[in-house]
Order: structure tokens, then sequence, then C-alpha cells
């Protein structure tokens, strides 16, 4: 089973330091307490450390009375384990675009630091091999915000070793990819801190004088497994570079959606563009990694409930305002996506600021994957199409923008058909793009007459005596009859003709055989 | 043998430049790439450019949607991949879709977009800046701003796309029936004038890039 491991060992400084753009030494104290950092007291503990903060003396386990003595400036920060959980689920759902099946490890929680695991076995010629692949994973963590190393091993907690010393050798500047078989010699260099074991076994081994794997592997196996107990078959063989164990399991949610919380509320659609730029990155790259395209977009928008009218705050506390926006073309790329949103952002108008933005895709349609073609140029319309489309979609309505269709109708009136985006988006597939079957039965049966070019809105009633009949289309009696009012009295049929006046030019005409009364529809203009 | 002295090369000149100093090109002479021709003999003949020329095209009068959907014809029969899209204000009537087949048009290409009569304009603008279409047509009856005209010419320009407009009978003189005077002549790089008889069409050339103004001309056409 060959496994790539991406290790995080900075996501959560990234987290707080993105949340308000936080500079210099940074301290972490992972609490889920509701008020967050003014929740701290000087007795709180470290729990992570940014590489400034550890040159200037801070360590994990410091309270914080002793960190702010050591370094100058030194900002703490609150990060809850939800929104760390968070983003490692969004990076695990991207590496889903590199194998099956992924999991990952919070750091603290059996794991030395933050990491998600992929496995990658059968697919690494995809990416003409495993360096490639690896090299492409990081480059993909890295456009989220995120440093990171990447390893790949037999077995993921190989590789996660690996990718824990590649990060403290050069911050991850080089992939590892250990051949296959090649796991003991490429652990053997080290620490044997990197070991799934306790306080006591490693300080027992550090006594003993054993500092690397590769030591750990010339003693006596009979002794180590008396000092380390049930453990010691897993921690000999993992020595060994024999790494069985599986690959935790991570299953992505049905619905992909992002999440952003403020730390102020926001008022404004400037700011508000902002914020979905980045939720649209970040599902974005959700969708590539399903290889899906959002055909619906849902932007939830918590409202300040404290600085709302209070019959509107009364029901909830802070109430979601929905934008719900229909795709006429399912889209996956983070500028499209944004296109598809601006035009509703600008235009709203909210009660109160924003507290925080959920933004997900409850209608998923599979994406294309189109092959360019070497020496044609791509269509105008494959490149600018979806954009434009969804743009109209926000600023005139679903309703307004679509297609024109022939529908299977005996009456000529109910022959040309809008279809609309709303109509196909909800469809899947390439929507607007793929190819509507035109219902022409009964149009082919009569398209050889002359055709109107133009069909009036509200048809008039028009006097017959200032028309010339220039040609007799078709005449049509006690069709659809099934569509009329039960005892309703049957007509004599119309007659559909071109007619002439100065007044309407070529016109088309429907003229009631029973009563002579003339309708003015269209125009063959 | 001396080597032979190196001159630098001349400055590559503009077909503009060329034709100032009495240069004309001989791919001057070839169909441009910049007229969309319609496929329609009788019409090409009539139009000065033997097309309808890439920017902005006024089509006034009765007959304009005959000639614009042979301009969308023209457009996916010269490329299979081609879209058009046909802008119609809500409150209007629309396209026929049978009538649009039959005169050639493939609907499956053909994007409509039914905007209010408030954001015609706008959306106009929006739909030939997008690059997407070869040919935007827009019923361009409640169009009144000259400046949109200019965006729709400089969007055709950058795209190398045409926009047609269709507009009512008598819309572009000072004392019309239809839409009331333009404070501002459109600056469009043609308007063909238009008057459809049962069996024929008669067409003049309003006003084209020469400023010529022919008489009309008439064609007949199958009823």
């Amino acid at each position: 089973m060959r496994i790539a491991v991406v290790a995080l060992p900075e996501l959560r400084v990234e987290l707080a330091r993105s949340r308000d753009g936080a500079k210099g030494p940074i301290a972490i104290v992972v609490t889920d307490h509701p008020r967050g950092e003014a929740s701290l007291t000087g007795g709180a503990r470290v729990d992570f450390v940014s590489d400034d903060a550890r040159r200037a003396g801070v360590a994990v386990g410091q309270t914080l009375a002793q960190a702010r003595a050591r370094a100058e400036g030194l900002s703490v920060r609150a990060v809850r384990p939800a929104e760390v959980k968070g983003a490692l689920e969004r990076l695990a759902e991207i590496a889903l675009g590199f194998g099956a099946t992924v999991g990952m490890w919070l750091a603290g929680d059996g794991a030395r630091v933050d990491a998600i695991g992929v496995d990658i076995t059968g697919c690494a010629h995809l990416f003409g091999g495993e360096p490639a692949l690896a090299q492409r994973l990081a480059s993909v963590v890295r456009a989220q915000g995120h440093a990171c190393a990447v390893a790949i091993a037999e077995g993921p907690l190989v590789a996660s070793m690996l990718a824990s010393a590649a990060w403290e050798t050069d911050r991850g500047a080089r992939g590892v990819v250990v051949p296959r078989g090649q796991n003991a010699k490429a652990i053997s260099l080290l620490s044997i801190a990197s070991l799934p074991l306790g306080p006591d076994e490693t300080r027992w081994l550090t006594k003993l004088g054993v500092r690397t794997l590769g030591e750990l592997r010339r003693l006596p196996r009979a002794a180590l497994g008396a000092r380390l107990g049930a453990r010691a078959r897993d921690v000999i063989a993992l020595a060994e570079g024999d790494d069985r164990s599986p690959l935790p399991s991570w299953k992505p949610p049905e619905t992909p959606e992002e999440f952003v919380e403020l730390e102020h509320g926001v008022e404004g659609s400037e700011a508000l563009v902002f914020i979905a730029k980045t939720l649209t990155d970040r599902l974005s790259a959700r969708l590539s990694a399903r290889a899906m395209a959002a055909a619906k977009l849902e932007l939830g928008l918590t409202l300040d409930g404290a600085l709302l009218p209070r019959e509107r705050s009364r029901r909830k506390k802070n109430p979601e305002h929905v934008v719900e926006q229909l795709l006429p073309v399912p889209l996956s790329s983070a500028s499209e996506l944004l296109s598809a949103l601006r035009p509703r952002l600008e235009a709203l108008a909210l009660a109160a600021p924003v507290l925080a933005a959920r933004l997900a895709a409850p209608t998923l349609a599979r994406r294309p994957a189109g092959e360019m073609h070497l020496f044609e140029p791509e269509a105008r319309a494959d490149r600018a199409l979806p954009r434009l489309l969804s743009e109209l979609a926000a600023d005139l309505g679903v309703h307004r923008v679509g297609r024109l269709s022939i529908a299977n109708a005996w009456a000529p009136e109910k022959r040309s058909r809008f279809v609309t985006g709303a109509a196909e988006g909800a469809g899947g597939g390439r929507g607007f793009l793929d190819a509507l079957p035109d219902e022409k039965g009964i149009a082919a049966r009569v398209e050889s007459a002359p055709m109107p070019t133009r069909v009036h809105a509200s048809p008039d009633r028009i006097d017959r005596r200032d028309l010339v009949v220039a040609r007799h289309l078709y005449r049509l009696a006690d069709v659809e009859w099934w569509q009329q009012m039960p005892g309703a009295a049957r007509t004599g049929g119309v007659d559909h003709v071109l007619a002439w006046s100065e007044e309407t030019g070529a016109a088309w005409v429907e003229i009631d055989r029973g009563s002579g009364a003339a309708i003015w529809r269209g125009s063959f203009d | 043998m001396s080597a032979l002295p190196v001159t630098p090369l001349a400055p590559t000149l503009s077909a503009q430049e060329l034709a100032r100093l009495g240069v004309v090109r001989a791919d001057a002479l070839l169909p441009s790439e910049r007229v969309l021709s319609l496929d329609w003999p009788e019409l090409d003949r009539l139009l000065p450019d033997r097309g309808l020329p890439r920017g902005v095209v006024e089509l006034s009068g009765r007959g304009a949607t005959m000639v614009a959907l042979a301009a969308v014809r023209a457009v996916h029969a010269k490329d299979a991949r081609a879209f058009a899209a046909w802008i119609t204000p809500e409150e209007e009537g629309g396209l026929y879709a049978p009538g649009a087949a039959q005169a050639g048009v493939d609907l499956r290409r053909l994007l409509v977009v039914r905007p209010p009569r408030a954001a015609l304009a706008r959306t106009a603008v929006r739909v030939a800046t997008s690059g997407a279409f070869d040919v935007v047509m827009v019923d361009a009856g409640a169009l009144t701003d000259a400046r949109a005209v200019r965006k729709l010419g400089l969007a055709a320009e950058e795209h190398g796309a045409t926009v047609v407009l269709l507009t009512p009978r008598f819309s572009a003189q000072p004392s019309s029936r239809a839409s009331g005077p333009r404070a501002v002549p459109w600056p469009v790089a043609l308007r063909l004038e238009l008057d459809r008889r049962p069996e024929a069409l008669g067409v003049s050339v309003a006003k084209d890039r020469r400023g010529r103004d022919t008489g009309k001309q008439v064609i007949r056409i199958a009823c």
C-alpha cells in the first residue's frame, strides 16, 4: 500500500494568522471556549508555537505568563479544535484528487503533527510517477496557504514519520519518496522520538544510548519485548519498516461546503465579495478534487442578531440570510463561481452586519473532461460562455436566459418554446451547453409552409378588411380537443395565413373560420 | 570577400500606414475575415463590403429579422462550434423557433436573453464584451443611449464580432413615428434600411464606413 502523507506542522499558526493577519511571534492555545482569547488567563498552557516564537525561547507546555516573559510582542491566539478539523477536512477532500482513500491525523490526538494521508496505490502513473505526484500534492496544499512536507512510503506511519522529518530538515522543500521495499533503510536515521512510544519508553531507550531507529533494530528483540510490553511487536515491526497500520479513512460530506467565521461583523458589498472570494477559492478546490461542478450555489450569511430590528431577531439569535443561485452551466473554477455570486452580492441589502458566511454546492454535476486540441484553437464560446451565463443568471434571473426549442404541439403558437437555464441547470451535465432534443414531430409535418420569424407577446385582434391574404399556410380543426373545457362548443377551426397590410407588413394572422375574427399572432419580418 | 553590411530592418508598417503611402497589400484584395458574408449572394452584392462588417451594424425596418437570421445561419454554417446571441426585451415578442430553424439557424447554438427593457443596454454590452459570440443580435427598439452603442462598437472591435441592432422603421430620422428622434446619430459601421414586401425585400445602404448612401435596391424572395 503506497501512502502519501502531507505533514502540516504550522497549520494552527496559519489558521490564527489568517484570521486577523497577526505578525511576529505567536503562541497558540487550543480551546473550545466560545470567548476565544478573552477566556485565556496567564496560567493557560501553550499548545503550539510559531518558528519565530520558538527561536525566542517560547516552548510548548509553558504557561502564557512564562511565554510572554520570554518573547516580547508575543501574540496569543485561541484556535478551536473544530477549526483545525475543518481545515484538515478541506485538505483531505482536495487530496481525494490524488487517490481514492484519504485520512487525517490531528496533532496531540495520537499524532505528532497535523497531517493528511492519501492512498495513492495504482494512481502515481496518472501524474507521471511518485516524485511528480508528491510535488503536485505539495503545490496544491501550498496553494491553499499552508506550509507542508510530503513523503511517500509503504504504510501511513512510516510516511508520516518521514514527512515530519522532511519538515525538520528543510521545511519540506524536497518531497521524500521511498522506493518499494526500502522503508527500513529510509527510516534508519530517524530519531526514536518519531516512534509512537510513551515518554518513559523513550527515556529508557535514550539512557541505553539508542537514538535512531537503526540503533534500535540492533537491540535484542526479547529484551525490547519485555520493556515495551504489548506495543513491542508493532514498534519493532515499524522500526524494521514493516508498516501494516491502516489509513484512517475519511469520507467527504455529500454536499461540499465552506465556512468562514469573521472576527468582526462586515457590511458593504466590497467586503462581502472579498469573503465570497475566499469561499469560492476553497469550494473550487473541493470540487476539483471530486471532478464535479456546482449546478447550484447556496450562500448563507449569518447576521448579527443584536443589530437587527427586534421583531426579526426574536425568532433566532443570529439569523441566516440565504442567497441561492441556480447556474445554467455547472461551474467549478473559482473565478467563475465568484462571477456568478458577485452581481447578487452587489445588489444585496442586509439589515445587519455579517458575522459568518457559508458557501455550499447543494446540486452537483459531473464536470466534463474536455481534451484540448493541439492545433485547433479553443472555441470562444467554450471558454467564455459558462462565465457569461452565470453572470446573466445572477444579474437578470435564471428565467431570462435560455434558448429556443421547437415543441411538439399542434397549435402553432405553442411550437416555439423558451427553455431557460433554470430548467437546464438542474439537469446537470453541461447544462445549457448540452444539446436539447428538439421535439420536431408535428412541426416537421408543416415545415414546407413558410414560417413566421416573430411571435407577438400578446396577440392583437385585427380588422380583417384591412388585410390582403398573400398565402394560405394551413388549416387546423379540432386539434388538441382534450385541452378544451368539457362541454365547450367545438369551433369550426382556424386558418393560418400570411397576410399583408401597410400597417402590419407581412403578418402571421389566424382567422377563425366560424366568426371570421382575425388575430395578429406574429410577423414574417 | 567582405561581408555585406548589415542594415537594420525597417520597422513593420501597419496596413493603414502602407495605404497612406499608396501601397495596397495583396491580402486587402481577398475576401476579408473582417466581413461576415451572409451566404445570400443577391444581398451580399448590394452591401459595400460584400457582407456585414465587424463592428456595429444597424438593420432598420421590416425584414430586419430575415437578414439577421441569415447572419446567424452564416455564422453557424462557417464554424460548427460558434455561438450567436439574440437579446430581446422581455416586454416584446420574440423569435419564433420553427421560423428561425427554417431559416437555417441551429437553435442549440443560439443564446436567447430576455432582459427587462431597462436592462437592455447593460445586458447587450455585457454579452458583447464576453467575447463568446461571433454575432450578437439586439432588438434595439428600446435602446436610446448612443453611449451604449459606442461601447458595443468597442466590444465588437476588440473581439472581432458583429453586433447587429434591429430597429423599427424611421427611428433614425429626426421626425420619427416609431420611437422618437435620436439626439445623436448612432456610431454604426453600416446602416441598412429594409422594406419587406410579400415577395421582395427592399434594401438601401443609409450609411457605411465610407459615408455612401445608395438608393433602394430590390431583391426578390420566395414567399
